[in-house]
């Protein structure tokens, strides 16, 4: 009888420690790579494509067809900005290497979404420039046409030969701590930030009749 | 001089009242940050915060086109589509509440049932072992008691 229960208290003993060390693996949090992606595809929704018959010397009315796509894998849910700007080689863009700070020019569209964990938000942008000018060695836009809407806002952009333009798309966080958006937030304890830039030319618009 | 004291307080409360007015985009999104703090909280809290964060999106558009009306001086637009959003967003708050609250007492029952659980699977544990070690005993005794001596077979 005395065996039984040496027995009894030993194997109890045993027991409790195997399921106490197993509960307590099950609910230490694992490292869990937080990050956001943003991406552009183009019109097939590949990364390709970004302008009719692949070539980036647009003119005015040239029909674009882009697909922005965001993914949160911060592991909660978030609250996210996509900005748009319209910039030409010599303006600020975001820099990462600079503390992540953002272009300092003025966006001239930007929308807002709730992402649940683990989900992707693609934003269909179909654009094109509406009215741009040309003098002897400048091209300059003044408005354009994006998702259905006529744009003069922030978009008034002068290049030197119409040459390099870029689209600058942005992704912004809502940073609850602050209460406002913030183009970098904190991800596995680093500053991260995230932006694409797409180029392209208006330099045949001096030939048109 | 009564008079004129008079005129200065009311022209003052007056404009006190202008300058009051909150603008009702900027009404709505304060709203929607006080919804997006509660699906914050019920999110962490570990409840599904799916369907309401479709009706979030729904209301963030609104949001969206009332900002764009607002811009090209389309005001009682704006005004129309912020109210459509800042209710949505009301209606949100206590249910993203309801939720976080069904998630937080679902995770400490199952906190409760894991540490009661923990010792009373080692004393089922202790219990069969000693059970089987009583039975494994009985099954020797019997094979001990069934032994026969077998006669020596003389050739």
């Amino acid at each position: 009888m005395l065996k039984e229960l040496k027995v009894f208290v030993a194997v109890f003993l045993v027991s409790l420690t195997v399921f106490s060390a197993i509960l307590y693996l099950a609910q230490v949090p694992y490292a869990y790579d937080q990050y956001f992606a943003l991406y552009t595809l183009g019109s097939a929704g590949l990364a390709e494509h970004y302008f009719p018959g692949d070539v980036v010397d647009i003119l005015p009315g040239t029909r674009m067809s882009w697909h922005v796509g965001v993914y949160n894998h911060m592991g909660t849910v978030q609250l996210v900005r996509v900005v748009f700007k319209l910039l030409n080689l010599t303006m600020l863009g975001p820099d990462q290497a600079n503390n992540n700070t953002a272009s300092p020019r003025e966006s001239f569209y930007e929308t807002t979404r709730l992402l649940i964990s683990n989900e992707t938000w693609t934003l269909p942008v179909n654009w094109s420039v509406l009215n741009a000018t040309t003098s002897p060695n400048a091209t300059e836009i003044h408005s354009l046409t994006f998702n259905g809407q006529v744009l003069t806002d922030n978009v008034d952009v002068q290049a030197l030969y119409g040459a390099n333009y870029r689209i600058v798309i942005e992704l912004w966080v809502y940073d609850d701590s602050g209460g406002n958006f913030s183009f970098a937030w904190a991800a596995n304890g680093e500053e991260r930030s995230a932006y694409n830039q797409i180029w392209f030319n208006m330099t045949r618009i001096s030939i048109l009749p | 001089m009564f008079l004129f004291s008079a005129l200065a307080i009311s022209t003052f409360a007056a404009s006190f009242v202008v300058t009051a007015q909150v603008n009702p985009v900027e009404h709505a999104l304060q709203t929607g940050e006080r919804a997006f703090a509660e699906l914050k909280a019920a999110d962490e809290a570990g409840a599904n915060i799916t369907a309401l964060g479709v009706q979030f999106n729904v209301a963030l558009g609104l949001l969206d086109n009332a900002s764009r009306s607002e811009k090209t001086g389309d005001n009682a637009t704006a005004s129309a589509l912020a109210s459509q959003a800042e209710s949505s967003f009301l209606a949100i708050i206590p249910a993203a509440d309801s939720l976080r609250d069904a998630a937080v007492s679902k995770q400490q029952q199952e906190i409760t049932d894991r540490y009661i659980g923990t010792p009373i699977a080692a004393l089922i544990v202790a219990v069969a072992a000693v059970a089987a070690l009583q039975i494994y005993r009985k099954i020797r005794w019997k094979q001990f008691t069934e032994l026969r001596i077998k006669p020596k077979v003389e050739v």
